[in-house]
């Protein structure tokens, strides 16, 4: 299983200057000015992001190469194959956020006048808790339905949790959470971030467990054969 | 003798196509053929034992295990060729070694670079700048580097580069030999096949059509070729098959039919090749 996972950031590894400056991009885009909204949760929309872009490419990438075929040929079970994948998104979310915490720090050392918001652990069962949730719609899909099927609803599912944690700090901030959210925002106030952090977090584990049922349940007998013609060079 | 393979009343179906129901064995430590024309369903077959497609009904067995039941075990004693390269395209191929080694206990490094060496495998160069003979010699050292008591190869239906093709064929051959390993080479094109393979099975349209050892398999058929009009249609009716071309035929007879003797007055008679026998068994269908 460890192999499988380190398959699914090896062959993302040219995909590390990138993360690094989409870190960058994100602090700076999102700095404590006036008016900035997401200032507060860039940490936050940093490992979704990740975790995304990791999924998308590492779906990406074995749509285009028929890799689907070598994984499943190798000594592990298709359940191994299912479960590594939500480990990947796992660990890409942890990834993204300890990325966004050392970009934070070498932005905030460097003479530059951008305000950083300071890396807090705090923030890590968020990022899990968020990024767990839109694992836990993508993956089952892709599973089922390969790159093609999933792709638009892990594009709306992330999107949509990329801007959530903003959406929700702002509605809570001007006290309009509406029938919905102002009882949770209620509740919310009389704990502290970790608490709300490890609920937040139970609750995505919770999805992630059901979403791997679906994920083995669709994957363990469906029929794997080339998705695209190999390309051939002369 | 022992079977390496078993299929027991197999059935698959895809739209426009259909396997089986397939019943057949495939002997241990033996060279054998899977033969038949591209859409007779020999990927299928190879992906059935290798676990990726699983049959509707029936029973797919590798070392008398259910590939349903213990596929992932089981295939730490196969190693594969597919009938293209499925490696992440980005990485080179000791890359794609750090990666694929650890999932096999029996991985012998050794192996892997007496080989990568013997076929002239480019091994830091990234899978996508390689020439498609490159790519299918990479995945060949990945399927020999953990010393797979079963090798399954699928050539391409273009068929491979014609000395890689030859490299191939002597490396299987040791590895007969000297592992007494079990080997299942299917391929549209049996040319040179003959000289190394012990048994044939030959499918057409998702049925087995023939299954025995190829001694038997030539021994059970005389090539015939002469000029049309001196045979008899009751001797014409004997044949397996008869192909027609300018007033000449050649055609393929059991040889336990007695219309040879008649035919040996008008007719050339000689033991057929492997290809032969296929390409009129072909014919019939």
């Amino acid at each position: 299983m460890f192999y499988l996972v380190l398959k699914d950031f090896w062959i993302q590894k040219r995909y590390v200057w990138f993360l690094l400056s989409y870190s960058a991009f994100l602090f700076v885009m999102f700095q404590d000015v006036p008016g900035s909204e997401f200032f507060p949760v860039v940490h936050l929309m940093g490992g979704i992001m990740t975790t995304y872009l990791l999924l998308l490419q590492n779906s990406v990438s074995e749509e285009k190469n028929n890799t689907h075929l070598l994984t499943n040929s190798l000594p592990v079970s298709r359940s191994q194959v299912a479960a590594a994948r939500y480990l990947t998104a796992a660990a890409a979310a942890l990834l993204g956020f300890l990325t966004m915490g050392f970009v934070g720090i070498v932005l905030a050392a460097l003479p530059f006048d951008i305000a950083v918001e300071p890396f807090r652990w705090v923030g890590l069962p968020a990022v899990l808790a968020f990024s767990l949730v839109g694992t836990a719609v993508y993956l089952p899909l892709h599973f089922a339905y390969g790159y093609p099927g999933a792709r638009m609803v892990g594009i709306l599912v992330f999107i949509g949790l990329f801007l959530l944690p903003n959406g929700l700090a702002n509605m809570y901030l001007q006290g309009e959470g509406g029938a919905l959210f102002t009882p949770l925002f209620q509740w919310a106030s009389g704990h502290s971030f970790w608490f709300l952090g490890m609920v937040g977090l139970i609750i995505s584990l919770a999805a992630v467990g059901l979403s791997l049922v679906v994920s083995w349940e669709r994957y363990k007998w469906k029929d794997l054969y080339p998705k695209s013609p190999a390309r051939t060079r002369p | 003798m022992d079977s390496v393979i078993t299929f027991e009343e197999v059935e698959k179906e895809f739209t426009g196509f259909r396997l089986g129901p397939l019943s057949f064995a495939v002997p241990q430590g033996q060279f054998t053929v899977l033969a038949g024309s591209e859409g007779a369903g020999k990927s299928t077959i190879i992906r059935l034992l290798m676990g990726l497609m699983y049959p509707r009904s029936g029973r797919v067995t590798v070392f008398d295990r259910d590939t349903a039941a213990y596929g992932s075990r089981l295939r730490q004693s196969i190693g594969v060729l597919f009938d293209s390269c499925h490696f992440y395209e980005e990485l080179n191929a000791k890359e794609v070694r750090r990666l694929i080694g650890p999932f096999y206990p029996n991985w012998d490094q050794a192996v892997f670079e007496e080989y990568a060496k013997q076929l002239e495998v480019p091994l830091s160069k990234a899978i996508r700048d390689q020439s498609e003979t490159e790519k299918l010699k990479v995945s060949l050292i990945f399927a020999l580097a953990h010393r797979p008591p079963l090798l399954i190869i699928d050539e391409p239906a273009a068929g491979f580069e014609e000395t890689f093709r030859s490299q191939l064929l002597a490396i299987l051959r040791e590895k007969k030999g000297e592992d007494g390993c079990s080997i299942v080479f299917a391929s549209d094109t049996t040319a040179e096949l003959e000289e190394v393979a012990d048994y044939v099975l030959f499918l057409s349209q998702g049925q087995v059509a023939s299954s025995q050892p190829l001694r038997n398999l030539l021994q059970g058929y005389v090539l015939a070729a002469g000029r049309i009009r001196y045979l008899h249609p009751r001797v014409q009716n004997a044949f397996v098959h008869i192909a027609e071309k300018d007033g000449q035929f050649e055609g393929l007879i059991a040889s336990d039919r007695p219309e040879l003797a008649e035919l040996k007055e008008h007719a050339s008679l000689q033991e057929p090749s492997l290809q032969d026998v296929l390409s009129h068994l072909e014919g019939v269908e």
